[in-house]
């Protein structure tokens, strides 16, 4: 290769040559650019990728494709060429001239068989030749099977000339496979996929001779795996009889599955097989299939194989054989089990099929473990069904008595479940997780993933962190498989909960004299233990429970060392914490455990204090009522003991954990129905923070400065925070507490807002990263966390729009109005959000003030990008949703071009590229065209002045490949909007110079222009299919849908004057067809069709 | 079931302190928990080998006052040994202090066993609610921390090193054991460790409260008198008791409300209603202890281990209950040996505090006026300042 020896200069003037199409293309020029694109560096490599994007894009580029293939030297130019050429074919093939279509046709066939016809260059070149085959296959997706229907013959007649062309013939049916028939969604009209498969399937038998040949006679290796991994792609859709009444499956398990070079690809083609559902008429081949694969295996694995170790050491293909194996079994038990179940000759060989099973369980490998769980869950969940009594109801009944009285399945199964008791038990996952993470302070703190709430966090943390997701996903992972792993333990110990018992016991005492003794191991133990809570009757519950804590117990003290002790005691405090009805059964051990965490909360140990809290809150939560109750032998509730002993109790706990310790008692108080007893306990709960509170209230009062102390807006912050863990607790009855406090701390909300602005004033907006202001910030947070947190648990709308509201308005609003944009909190409008969704119509008549006030200002931060504010954005639009469900008559009584604003920021929302503020808009659309519909006098005046105007944004929309997420959405408010029009809904003319009754006729032309002017490749007879569609399918929703996606296809692809393989004829038929239909549906309904739209005969 | 409650209630610790202040006191707590050696005998072991403590204060001191601990002897967070292995011996182990900010002071144990010298030998602290904190003062800033090493708060001290005004503040040095009273903003010293880089860490009590009460009185802006006081209970310490880590049963604690029944010293109404409500059945309660202290012990002689040592009660302490408000409430015959408290405050009250433009503040120790029966208030607390 020349030495690059090029200024970016010299290479801009003599890159532009490449760009002169009346010149011969300088190949050794264009080889140093692409050689300087892909190993220069800085504004060299910068030019260099200018020139060949320009050059790409060129109109006239891919004339020059065949030059660069024949005399390029260089790899990556002849790769660049062809991504030049797949361009050209994917967007403008139908409109190049027959003759160049034909010719580039010939030229890459002959290309594929010049380069495939040698072992050699085959394997050598297999990059490139990959990319050649991509490309053919994409000429066939417009050219087969109607300009070229002898493909498949050409093909599999070239194949028998050369082994090695074959080979690639092979693989070029595999990738023309995966484009029909899996990759067709979005990226084929739906008329000419199903054309595709329909040509596929009908000439599949002399593919199936190919592949037939190769396997019975060739000795090439390369070609057969080749074959097999084609074959592997045609079973999911290949007619079945190819499969079954073939030698299909023999030959595969006889000639395939030992050879260690083809077993993986083997047992996946098996493993499709076996996952093929159909009736009966297979069955025979079916129970085949499995018996034989079985006496393959039993020799190439012997059945006591430890899998676990073998896993461990063995190769990347060892270890995927594993794998598929797992995959095999799952699938092939899972679909055709039943059939095994019934040849009692055959249970041998289930059983062995089992073991295999439950040796892979073992392998220490997620997905594999996974792809496990999936069939013991199918087995347990199904053996239960079938017969939900436990078996074994008293331990002294064992023996065959109570075996004969179990159903014949689940004798069958027994002894694998108990192995699989044993599996589950000792691999169980962590519960849940805890995410280290820094909150607005700069301070660590803690925050707990729960099976429970992993959907919608799982959903948000992929949306709002991104990278971090990333490392949080695999967290989530676990949480899952514990979620897995305790349903499947849950049915095993329903089946025989005495054998969950005796296997737990066992490990637990396996604890106690060392010989499992490990953290991990104990870990995972006490996990097992208290995920089966609630599956065993309580009594022998209790009995197993007083076992476990004791055994327990006495490890902990058996133990030395705090760190050995404290892994004892957060596994005794995690299995207390599962079993809250044996513990509300049993007062005196609820208390002493109670007391117990009170005396962790002063232990300085790792982990323990934290530990005590997080027990205490979850006690607390499930026992709260016991608490409040004055328990037999007692003389006061409990609670009165928390109560007189909270100083002493919390003196050694951080911040954080004080406020859990508070809304862990928060919610013992919120169980005392009594309002009196209860008003009293809230008084003397937050006596403490109270004092603190009034203490700085004070100062304040006298010196306003205190509330630039940094000790003091510390405390200020904590104290908030307290306070919106009691509410969470309390939830309404909060009202007591918030009422004693609400007027000062809307003032101090005033006074640390006024600070945080001049400060920004003064030293700009750096100085919001200062530890001062992040907690003045703090401050004015979590008082709006705490009001909104109330009011959205608040039962009263009439007293909280009338007592709480006047006073937040005049606090908040104003203060944001007139703040720099920096110190604006988006939880104001978050907090509006909630007030409007919680008081509904009671807040209606403040929305004009709120409008005011946080309307304008925010727009303002907002509109200059999509970008910048993101949770002002997300809240103002939140807020927007908000008033248009609940408040929307304030809408009507807004100003003309102050509703003009909202419906353009509605606009600007759903142009949004950020998914939720984006689908929010959406929503808000849907609703609000549902609403104006509701008044028919507004309505008709909004459909004149936006109607046209919203379809050509939602457009704008729908044909933005960036928005397909929302593609739902959009179709539904599009096929709504089309309803309207179709329905007479909107009486008056939105065409100015036409009557109303040209409605429909107006917006269809009105979409042709549009879409025509935005689409100048597509041709007249395809917009105007897809603006019929439009109306035909708009009672459809996921037609409706389909049909905007065919459009998307077909926008990316130049249509030219033939437009045979569009399909439009079919599509026709099928949209008349819709509208047949949607007629025969109103028709049948008395009174939907006006009487002047009713046919002649059922006029009388 | 009442056997694993029991069970739980008693032996079940992560650190398996003897009469933790965490947990109730054994007296009047329900569930027994077994310990192996009685408080007598631990105090004396330890009174006998305090002497052959061997760690380097010096370094430690530093350690404290720069916040750097890679070359420490501190304990590495977490492996100290439980008091279970410190008696393991006739010589007792001593703990070492915690790394980072970490388990720095020495606790009390509830009192149990009332010794047989505790009028002559011991000297009584009435202490105020508060949380209880390591105080340090270098390079011109005061920190508090917590038990667990969590830092509270960080201000500004007439404490030696304790304020950027102060010309020696990176020299010298101050570390005290103090009650941090949230609500007032106070701290009440209890003890002191180091004064100007002096440790006296294994210096006796007595010693070590004379040099708190002499370093008021040198630093005239310290002391101040504290307003009444919601009192906690009583520390006492035994007056040749080294300063040392963790708990000790050489200081003891007590409740107000258990003075009656431990030291039949009497106390008044106030003090006597704050007793929990489950106090009231007392009686009954006993009973129930009885009870379970038979069950117990027949439990243990089945076991063939010998029962708890044997109580014992003052044998000379008398208490007037008219002693009036604040802290000079219990009052005890000097020849009971109960010393003058010294609690600390630092007032956020004072009016003196004038918040300036850089939010910093000054914490300042005044002169204390004379308490009630001779007691003193010694308080720091914060004041304007201007420290740029």
């Amino acid at each position: 290769m020349p030495p690059i020896a090029m200024s970016s200069g010299n290479l801009t003037e003599e890159a532009s040559k490449l760009l002169d199409f009346n010149q011969k293309l300088d190949i050794n020029l264009l080889d140093n650019v692409v050689t300087v694109m892909y190993t220069g560096n800085g504004p060299q490599q910068r030019t260099a990728q200018e020139v060949l994007t320009t050059l790409k894009e060129h109109p006239d580029s891919w004339t020059r494709v065949d030059t660069i293939l024949e005399y390029s030297n260089n790899q990556q130019t002849k790769y660049y060429a062809l991504q030049i050429l797949e361009n050209v074919i994917k967007t403008k093939w139908k409109v190049l001239p027959r003759a160049q279509c034909e010719g580039i046709k010939k030229y890459i066939v002959g290309l594929i068989i010049k380069t495939s016809s040698e072992a050699g260059t085959l394997e050598k070149e297999k990059v490139y030749l990959g990319k050649l085959n991509m490309i053919l296959v994409q000429i066939l997706k417009y050219e087969w099977p109607r300009n070229w229907p002898s493909f498949i013959s050409d093909i599999v007649g070239a194949s028998k000339t050369n082994e090695s062309l074959c080979q690639n013939n092979l693989v070029i049916l595999k990738l023309l496979s995966e484009e029909v028939f899996d990759y067709s969604s979005g990226q084929m009209t739906q008329a000419k996929a199903k054309h595709l498969k329909d040509s596929m399937c009908s000439e599949f038998s002399s593919i199936f001779q190919l592949c037939q040949f190769v396997m019975d006679n060739s000795q090439n290796a390369p070609l057969v795996g080749s074959t097999l991994e084609t074959l592997l792609r045609f079973l999911n859709w290949i007619p079945l009889g190819y499969i079954f009444e073939t030698k299909l499956i023999t030959t595969l398990i006889y000639k395939f599955l030992n050879v260690p070079m083809f077993r993986n690809i083997t047992l996946k083609c098996l493993t499709e097989i076996a996952a093929v559902v159909v009736g009966a008429q297979y069955d025979e081949q079916f129970v085949h299939l499995f018996t034989l694969t079985m006496t393959q295996l039993k020799q190439m694995l012997p059945l006591q194989t430890n899998l676990k170790d073998a896993y461990q050491r063995g190769t990347d293909d060892e270890q995927k054989f594993i794998q598929n194996l797992s995959l095999f079994i799952c699938t092939y038990l899972k679909e055709h089990g039943s059939l095994i179940e019934k040849k009692s000759d055959l249970h041998e060989n289930l059983l062995e099929a089992l073991h295999y099973l439950i040796l892979i369980s073992e392998v220490e490998e997620v997905e594999i473990f996974k792809i496990t769980l999936e069939y013991w869950n199918t087995l347990t969940a199904d053996l239960y069904r079938e017969s939900p009594f436990t078996a074994s109801s008293s331990p002294l009944l064992i023996g065959k008595s109570h075996h004969n009285e179990m159903p014949p399945r689940r004798q069958l199964y027994n002894q694998v479940l108990s192995r699989v008791r044993r599996v589950m038990i000792s691999r169980m996952a962590k519960p849940e997780e805890v995410l280290i993470v820094e909150n607005e302070q700069g301070e660590v703190v803690r925050e707990f993933l729960k099976d429970t709430d992993s959907i919608n966090l799982y959903k948000n943390m992929r949306e709002t962190l991104g990278e971090k997701w990333l490392r949080n996903s695999l967290k989530m992972q676990t949480i899952n498989l514990y979620k897995n792993i305790r349903e499947i333990l849950v049915y095993l110990t329903h089946l025989d909960y005495a054998d969950t018992e005796s296997i737990m016991t066992e490990k637990l005492h396996n604890q106690v004299n060392g010989t499992e003794w490990s953290w991990k191991n104990l870990n995972t133990l006490c996990w097992a233990i208290g995920s089966i809570s609630g599956a065993m009757h309580e009594d022998d519950e209790k009995r197993f429970l007083v076992t476990v804590i004791k055994d327990l117990l006495g490890l902990c003290e058996q133990k030395r060392g705090k760190d050995n002790k404290a892994i004892v005691a957060s596994n005794i405090m995690y299995v207390v914490g599962q079993y809250p009805r044996f513990l509300r059964a049993h007062w005196k051990f609820l208390k002493t455990v109670v007391n117990k965490l009170f005396e962790f909360m002063h232990e300085t140990h790792d982990g323990v204090q934290d530990m005590a809290c997080d027990t205490f809150i979850k006690i607390a939560q499930k026992c709260r009522r016991h608490f409040v109750q004055v328990q037999v032998g007692e003389v006061m509730p409990f609670i009165e003991e928390i109560l007189n002993g909270i100083n002493t109790i919390i003196c050694d706990l951080q911040p954080q954990q004080v406020h859990t310790f508070y809304e862990a008692v928060g919610m013992m108080i919120n169980a005392q129905n009594d309002q009196v007893a209860q008003e009293h306990l809230i008084e003397r709960y937050l006596l403490l923070p109270n004092q603190v509170w009034d203490g700085i209230i004070n100062q304040a009062t006298q010196n306003v400065e205190v509330l630039k102390d940094p000790d003091a807006v510390k405390q200020l912050g904590n104290i908030l925070k307290t306070n919106v863990r009691a509410c969470k607790a309390l939830g309404h009855p909060y009202v007591v507490q918030l009422g004693r406090i609400y007027l000062d701390m809307l003032n101090v909300y005033k006074v640390m807002s006024e600070n945080i602005s001049s400060a920004i004033a003064t030293n700009g907006e750096t100085v919001t990263k200062q530890p001062l202001i992040r907690s003045m910030r703090t401050v004015k947070k979590e008082t709006l966390k705490l009001i909104s947190g109330w009011v959205s648990r608040s039962n009263d709308p009439q007293m909280v729009a009338e007592n709480f509201i006047p006073p937040l308005l005049d606090a908040v609003l104003l203060d944001y109005q007139r703040n720099v944009s920096a110190a604006r909190e988006p939880e104001v409008l978050s907090t509006m959000a909630t007030i409007v969704n919680r008081l509904e119509s009671y807040i209606t008549k403040d929305i004009p003030q709120i409008f005011d006030a946080v309307f304008e200002c925010t727009l303002e931060m907002i509109n200059k990008d999509f970008e910048e504010f993101p949770e002002h954005r997300t809240n103002f639009f939140l807020l927007l949703q908000a008033v248009n469900s609940h408040c929307f008559q304030a809408f009507l009584s807004i100003p003309p071009a102050q509703f003009k604003l909202v419906l353009d920021s509605v606009i600007w929302a759903f142009k949004h590229t950020m998914r939720n503020v984006a689908d929010t808009g959406l929503d808000i659309l849907f609703t609000l065209l549902q609403n104006v519909a509701n008044e028919e006098q507004a309505a008709q005046s909004f459909y004149q002045t936006y109607f046209t105007d919203i379809l050509q944004h939602l457009f704008s929309v729908v044909t933005d490949s960036s928005h397909t997420a929302g593609l739902t959405m959009q179709a539904s408010i599009l096929a709504y909007m089309f309803s309207l029009l179709e329905n007479g809904k909107v009486t008056v003319a939105l065409d100015s110079s036409a009557q109303a009754a040209q409605n429909v006729s107006y917006i269809q032309s009105f979409l042709m222009n549009l879409l025509k002017a935005a689409f100048p490749h597509l041709n007249d007879a395809q917009i105007k299919l897809f603006i019929e569609g439009l109306f035909s399918f708009d009672q459809d929703i996921p037609a409706f849908k389909e049909h905007l996606r065919d459009f998307l296809v077909q926008i990316r692809e130049y249509a030219g004057e033939d437009n045979q393989d569009l399909f439009l004829e079919e599509r026709e038929t099928a949209i008349k067809q819709a509208q047949e239909e949607k007629r025969k549906v109103q028709l049948s309904v008395p009174g939907i069709l006006g009487p002047h739209e009713i046919p002649e005969e059922m006029q009388d | 079931m009442d056997e694993l409650t029991q069970q739980l209630a008693g032996s079940f610790t992560v650190s398996n302190d003897p009469n933790s202040t965490a947990a109730q006191h054994p007296r009047f707590a329900q569930y027994k928990s077994r310990t192996s050696v009685d408080q007598n005998t631990r105090r004396d072991r330890i009174l006998n080998h305090q002497k052959d403590r061997r760690f380097d204060f010096m370094s430690h001191v530093r350690n404290l006052s720069d916040d750097l601990w890679d070359n420490t002897d501190a304990e590495s967070v977490g492996s100290e040994d439980s008091m279970d292995v410190q008696f393991e011996g006739e010589k007792p182990k001593f703990r070492k202090p915690g790394k980072y900010y970490r388990n720095q002071l020495m606790y009390s144990e509830w009192l149990v066993e009332v010794p047989s010298d505790f009028e002559q030998e011991w000297l009584a602290v009435v202490c105020p609610w508060g949380k209880r904190c390591l105080v340090v003062a270098s390079k011109g800033r005061t920190h508090a921390y917590s038990k667990s090493g969590y830092r509270i708060n960080s201000f500004s001290s007439h404490l030696p090193g304790g304020s950027f005004k102060q010309k020696g503040r990176n020299k010298d040095n101050a570390i005290l054991d103090c009650l941090f009273n949230e609500q007032e903003g106070t701290y009440y010293v209890l003890d002191i460790m180091c004064w100007k880089n002096h440790p006296i860490y294994d210096s006796e009590t007595e010693f070590r409260f004379y040099w708190l009460a002499s370093k008021v009185i040198e630093t005239p802006e310290m002391a101040q008198k504290s307003p009444d006081n919601t009192i906690d209970g009583v520390l006492f310490y035994h007056k040749r008791c080294h300063y040392t880590f963790g708990s000790t049963p050489l200081v003891v604690w007590l409740k107000p409300y258990m003075l009656p029944e431990i030291l039949t010293i009497e106390i008044n109404e106030k003090l006597a209603a704050e007793r929990p409500d489950s106090y009231t059945t007392y009686a009954a309660h006993m009973d129930h202890v009885q009870k379970e202290k038979e069950k117990a012990a027949l439990e243990k002689s089945k076991k063939g281990k010998s029962p708890h040592g044997k109580k014992k009660t003052p044998k000379k302490t008398k208490g007037s209950g008219d002693a009036g408000e604040g802290p000079g409430m219990v009052q005890v015959d000097n020849t009971v040996g109960l010393p003058d408290p010294k609690p600390v405050k630092k007032d956020r009250v004072d009016e003196k505090r004038i918040y300036g433009q850089d939010f910093r503040m000054d914490v300042s120790v005044e002169p204390h006026g004379d308490g009630d029966h001779g007691d003193t208030m010694d308080t720091i607390h914060e004041n304007e300042g201007d420290l740029s």
